[in-house]
This record gives C-alpha cells, sequence and structure tokens, in this order.
C-alpha cells in the first residue's frame, strides 16, 4: 500500500527578511511515504550553501521515512515488523533492528501511560474488517486487544516477543517524523517544518520569522481550515475518520479501535488534533483522546494539559485553553 | 632731767605674755582650720547633690525647652490642616448639593432610550497563510 518516493522540488520565489535583515528563501520538498504525502519545508540561506543544506536535509528525511517504513510498517511483505507479528504466532521471539526496538518500547509504554486506551494489537480484528496488511501466514487471534499485561517481551536487548501480533499504524509516523527531524537538526537545521500526512513537526521560526501556521483541516473536506495553529519548536497530530472509513456487511466501520469494546470507536468525535513536544507522543493522546469521546475528551485533555482541538459530529469545533493559548486564527470569528 | 627705766620684770611679764598669746592663738587657729575642714567634709555630699541636682535641672529644662519648641510647630501645622480641612469640609458640602440637583435631574429622565438602527457589514478577516494542514495520521 505505499508508493515509491516520487520527489519534486518547488523553489519558492519569497525573499523574506529574517529578523536580522539577511535574505532566505523558503524552499519546499515533496514526496510520499508510509501512504501518505511526505514534504519539508525548509528556511534556507540564499546563498549556495544554504540550498545545499536543504537539499540535504530532504535527503536526511526521505532515508529516515524509508528506513522506518521498513521496518514499522506491517503492510510490507519484507519488513521487520512483518517477521515480528510472523513470529509471534510461532510463538517465537526475534531479533530486530534499532527502530524496530525503540518503536515496540514506545507503544508498550503508550499502552500503560493511556490505560489501555492505545492498544496496538488490532491486527486481527483490522485483518477481519478488510483493513488487511501483509499476510501473516496464519489466522491471527482477535481476542488479545484489550487484555491486560504487556505489549511486548524483551527477552534481551535486542531480541522481543510479542504476545500477539501488533499494529504501529498509531504511533509509526509519528516516530518517524520525530527521528527524521533529529536527524535534519543534526544537520544544523534550525528552521524546517516537516510534514507526514498530518504527523507535523516544526523547528525554529517560521518563514515569516515568528511561528510556523498550521491550519487545522476541516472534516467536511472544505478547503479553509477551521482554525489556524501557530507553533515553534512543537508538533502536531491528528486522528480522524474522515478519509479512512469503509463498508464492511452494511456497517461503516474506521481504524480507530475502541479496545473497551473491540469495536470501531464511536465516540461522538471527526476529528482530534493534539500538540505537543513530540510527534509520536502527539499521534498517542491525539487517537487516545479520539477514543475516549465527546463526553469525556475536555476533562482528559484538561487534566493532562494536552492542547488539543476536536470536531464533533456535529460539526462543532472546541478546543483546551492550552489550545486556545496557540491557536491564532479561528473560522467564524472575526 | 631724770630718766625712766622699764623695770626688767615687766618686760619679761610682757614678752612671755605675748608668746603665750601667739601660742593659744595659733593654737585655736589651727583648731578653727580643722573644724572648718571637718565641716567642708561634711557638707561636700551636700553640695555634690545639690550640684548634681543643678546640672539635671538643666537637663532638664533643655528637654523641656525642646518639647516646647516641637509642640509650638506642631500647634502650627495643626494650624494649618485645621485651616484645609474647613475648606474641605466646604468642598463636601458643594458636593453634596450638586449631587442632590443630579438626582433630582435624573429623577425627571426618561427610563429608555430608542437607539437609530446602525447598519455594517460583518468584517471577515480571513485565515493567515499556513505552512501545513493536519490530517489523519493513522
Amino acid at each position: 500500500m505505499t508508493g515509491a518516493l516520487a520527489d519534486s522540488v518547488d523553489a519558492i520565489p519569497e525573499p523574506e527578511a529574517s529578523p536580522t535583515g539577511s535574505d532566505h528563501r523558503v524552499l519546499r520538498f515533496s514526496g510520499r511515504a508510509m501512504a501518505s504525502p511526505l514534504a519539508l519545508t525548509f528556511v534556507a540561506d540564499e546563498t549556495k550553501a544554504g540550498r545545499a543544506a536543504a537539499a540535504a536535509a530532504w535527503s536526511a528525511v526521505r532515508d529516515e521515512f524509508a528506513a522506518s517504513e521498513e521496518a514499522l510498517s506491517r503492510f510490507r511483505e519484507t519488513s521487520e515488523v512483518t517477521a515480528l507479528n510472523r513470529a509471534s504466532l510461532q510463538g517465537a521471539s526475534l531479533t530486530v533492528g534499532r527502530r524496530l526496538a525503540r518503536a515496540v518500547s514506545a507503544t508498550d509504554r503508550a499502552h500503560r501511560l493511556t490505560g489501555g486506551r492505545f492498544d496496538p494489537r488490532t491486527v486481527g480484528l483490522l485483518d477481519a474488517w478488510g483493513y488487511q496488511g501483509a499476510s501473516l501466514g496464519a489466522a491471527i487471534p482477535a481476542t488479545a486487544l484489550g487484555a491486560a499485561g504487556p505489549i511486548a517481551q524483551r527477552i534481551d536487548r535486542e531480541r522481543i516477543l510479542l504476545p500477539s501480533p501488533i499494529d504501529l499504524g498509531g504511533i509509526g509516523k509519528g516516530l518517524a517524523v520525530r527521528w527524521a527531524a533529529s536527524r535534519v537538526a543534526n544537520l544544523g537545521a534550525a528552521r524546517f517544518l516537516i510534514d507526514a500526512g498530518g504527523d507535523i513537526v516544526a523547528r525554529g521560526p517560521g518563514p515569516d520569522g515568528t511561528a510556523w501556521m498550521v491550519g487545522v483541516e476541516d472534516p467536511d473536506g472544505g478547503a479553509d481550515p477551521r482554525a489556524v495553529i501557530a507553533i515553534r519548536d512543537g508538533a502536531i497530530a491528528t486522528s480522524s475518520i474522515r478519509r479512512l472509513r469503509w463498508v464492511v456487511d452494511g456497517r461503516t466501520r474506521h481504524h480507530l479501535v475502541d479496545p473497551s469494546t473491540g469495536e470501531p470507536a464511536d465516540s461522538g468525535l471527526v476529528s482530534v488534533t493534539v500538540a505537543a513536544t513530540d510527534p509520536a507522543w502527539a499521534e498517542v493522546w491525539s487517537k487516545t483522546l479520539f477514543i475516549t469521546g465527546r463526553s469525556g475528551i475536555a476533562a482528559e485533555a484538561r487534566a493532562r494539559g494536552l492542547a488539543a482541538w476536536w470536531v464533533a459530529e456535529d460539526g462543532s469545533l472546541e478546543m483546551t485553553p492550552a489550545a486556545r493559548a496557540c491557536t491564532v486564527w479561528v473560522a467564524g470569528e472575526a | 632731767m631724770t630718766e625712766h627705766r622699764v623695770p626688767t620684770h615687766l618686760a619679761i611679764l610682757v614678752g612671755v605674755s605675748a608668746g603665750a598669746y601667739a601660742v593659744s592663738l595659733a593654737g585655736v587657729t589651727a583648731l578653727q582650720a580643722g573644724a572648718d575642714a571637718r565641716l567642708q567634709a561634711q557638707r561636700a555630699p551636700s553640695q555634690q547633690a545639690a550640684e548634681s541636682a543643678a546640672a539635671e535641672h538643666d537637663d532638664l529644662e533643655a528637654v523641656l525647652e525642646a518639647a516646647v519648641r516641637r509642640y509650638d510647630a506642631l500647634a502650627e501645622r495643626y494650624a494649618l490642616v485645621g485651616g484645609s480641612l474647613e475648606g474641605m469640609e466646604g468642598t463636601l458640602d458643594t458636593l453634596a448639593n450638586r449631587a442632590a440637583a443630579l438626582s433630582e435631574s435624573a429623577a425627571s429622565l426618561p427610563t429608555r432610550f430608542s437607539l437609530p438602527t446602525v447598519r455594517s457589514a460583518p468584517r471577515v478577516v480571513a485565515a493567515p497563510k499556513t505552512q501545513a494542514t493536519t490530517g489523519a495520521s493513522g
């Protein structure tokens, strides 16, 4: 389900004055990865070295996403997680690489810190509902979802045993964005934004020297955003059922499964957006809050100090006070 | 002509008497000096006390004089303030009279006003330019 990276480079000819008065150019690179659009917006010096730095950053982003997809995507026949899931069905452990090892640890931690609401053991259900990944060669039990106990057992530092196959779709892209941003920063870049189909990380000031501006998508598909967020040195992620929804046996299904019911979350929400320091945790909490539902999302998000925006089924947009603090525009407000 | 000669025994008697007088006089003088000294010694504490009392009296007098000066200064300031207070009371009286006049005027005002209709186009603020848009991350 993933396409090869097809890149295009658009130079946005908007010379802008930085606060210091020097000229910068905003360069935008785009492609696809993990079945999503992938883009890097880079504020480069108006020099040959600046353009080279931007190109090197894009190369690092592509490379990281390629490596992360090969490690974490259950839709790839040759990915490490597919191999680990197959071993799980045989009751066997497997030695894995650094990325998958870290992803499994992060997933296990997210499972514990969300009280089990973030549960990656959805492979069996999603497969049964038609959202199928790579073949695992055996029937996948659906009863593991919501079960007590750890997601994985660490035999040693790199050898892992999974009690049940896992789907890293709720955290994998966020991890890839985190690692890609780290690689770009290590190259010396200070002003860039990576957007992986809605998993966003921003570093440093935006093109106009202030913050990066991110629009909150209209879940109804409207061209204008519902709100605009100002972000600088942070991450944003959204869980939404707008795109990934299908009908099976006359019933509408989507991928955000409630572990307590084993059914797609019927939460009264259409989308939840969370801003946080880290893109992976923004993704975890966006999914967790979606499953929490409309009746409890405000209290939960406020209690955790999260900046969260949510659109309900009736089309209303609400947000926490922390979210309001970084919202610079809301549709319908003068 | 005849010569008178003082009899020797009279001369000796006079001399002895003078000497005895001198001795007794010296004795009395000594006695008197001693008595004076004793008297002076007896009187010394009282004298010292009297001198100390006089000194304290001087100090106290200085303190009293300073207090009197401060009192006079305060009295002078009070006199000034008192004059200001009288002026302020007069101002308050004037304000009270004006407030009463306003109350009477307010009582005669209507209870509701009809405002003219204001027609204006709603102000639409466009969304700022964005570099990204949120979307389902999975």
